[in-house]
């Protein structure tokens, strides 16, 4: 989709809630009539509107929880890293920094590059997030794998692999501590 | 309204600070010290850090809405929209642009941003297969020329559905919905709760094209049944 094109859109959610505050009544239909090329955006975001508009929403005092969100999403708006690497660089965090705060060890990020890995614990990539402070979307970019639609054109991608394998071949092969290991394994099956 | 992303990267700090302390003057700035340095990209930071934090009640209270709170995920929402919200600050280069509609602007950030947390939720992860399914229609009933069924069972879904249908133009919610195809009603329910029509297909075990076809009979039954007024309940 065209810059342009998401630029209108975005114009004409904007109305649709500039009139709803103003107290007017605007409706999905009405807009859809208006701009029929934009049918699905709109009714998608309408819906979500919705949803949020349904029953009053009454603003809570902040919670803690939701001060950290707030700050690690204006530190993801600065990120320009699109690797894990690079990120590290842009923060000034140490490769063992980061394997601690994850409670795996580093080799573990390679073995997402190369693989596609499913059952992923989503303490994993909140995990990752926060270290990075990254959102979780952007941290699971980071890991995925690499070249994937040319090595899968190749046959060169391997069958998936879990997440419970792969943290049991990392404590096979003495990179994953016994109470890391127990840790994810706990994780893991809790999903 | 917003820059191209190489001009972004290209522009001079002092503008940037200029623009947003005039977008949000009114939250104070701190003071430049006559004879020091100044650190514009710090004030810069500083200044959207308490934009953010005048917003941050709402925000939450719309990532609860969209995203839900199961596995934290409204706070991964949170994220997004603060990602998105210092990108568009940032980004805005009249003055018109933020200062007449920034309600409007972030709630569209945050309605947006919210909503592609929860579709990576569902594409990536897989947890929307682990969502309960709250609907309960009966398709036999509804194969049967659509008799009078209990689609929704749970009131958030009821409250859901009543400010959707509040918006596209409903009044009178009990006078329709059991006048309404049972699945057309799945249907709209299920893309309340954002799932696409893929997915509903699946759900339901019909073609997505059915279920896009439900959508929107459902959505013209709707306009021809109703008075285009907000509901009372809102």
């Amino acid at each position: 989709m065209s810059p342009n094109r998401f630029n209108q859109i975005d114009t004409i959610k904007e109305e649709f809630i500039q009139e709803w505050n103003d107290g007017k009544s605007p409706t999905l239909i009405s807009y859809l009539s208006r701009f029929p090329q934009y049918a699905e955006e709109l009714s998608e975001f309408v819906m979500a509107f919705a949803q949020v508009h349904a029953v009053p929403l009454e603003e809570a005092q902040p919670t803690e929880q939701a001060k950290e969100a707030m700050l690690r999403g204006l530190s993801a708006g600065q990120a320009k890293a699109r690797t894990v690497a690079a990120r590290l660089k842009e923060i000034g965090m140490s490769e063992p920094e980061l394997a601690k705060r994850l409670r795996t060890p580093i080799e573990l990020l390679g073995v997402f590059h190369s693989n596609q890995i499913q059952n992923v614990p989503s303490s994993f990539w909140r995990r990752l997030a926060q270290a990075l402070s990254l959102s979780e979307i952007q941290g699971r970019q980071m890991l995925a794998p690499r070249n994937l639609a040319y090595r899968t054109a190749k046959g060169a991608i391997p069958q998936p692999r879990t997440f419970t394998d792969v943290i049991d071949d990392l404590q096979k092969n003495g990179l994953l501590s016994p109470e890391d290991y127990a840790f994810w394994k706990a994780e893991s099956e809790a999903e | 309204m917003q820059r191209e992303e190489h001009e972004l990267e290209t522009e001079e700090p002092e503008k940037l600070v200029e623009r947003i302390r005039w977008h949000i003057g009114e939250v104070g700035i701190k003071r430049d010290q006559p004879g020091q340095a100044v650190h514009h990209e710090e004030i810069a930071t500083e200044l959207i850090e308490r934009l953010s934090m005048r917003v941050l009640g709402k925000a939450e209270g719309i990532a609860k809405r969209i995203c839900g709170t199961a596995y934290d995920l409204h706070s991964e929402g949170l994220v997004e929209i603060f990602k998105e919200l210092n990108r568009v600050i940032r980004a805005v280069d009249t003055r018109e642009g933020l200062e007449t509609q920034f309600a409007a602007t972030f709630e569209r950030i945050a309605i947006d941003a919210c909503r592609r947390v929860k579709s990576a939720d569902h594409r990536i992860s897989g947890k929307g297969n682990r969502r309960v399914q709250v609907i309960s229609g009966d398709e036999d009933a509804d194969k049967e020329g659509g008799e009078e069924a209990s689609v929704l069972d749970q009131k958030e879904d009821q409250a859901a559905l009543r400010g959707y249908l509040a918006i596209i133009g409903e009044h009178a919610f009990e006078s329709i919905a059991h006048r309404m195809k049972p699945r057309q009603m799945q249907v709209m329910t299920l893309r309340l709760q954002g799932f696409d029509f893929k997915e509903i297909g699946e759900q339901l075990g019909i073609h997505r094209d059915t279920a896009s076809s439900d959508f929107e009979k459902a959505c013209l039954f709707i306009q021809t049944n109703i008075s285009p007024e907000r509901g009372e309940n809102l």
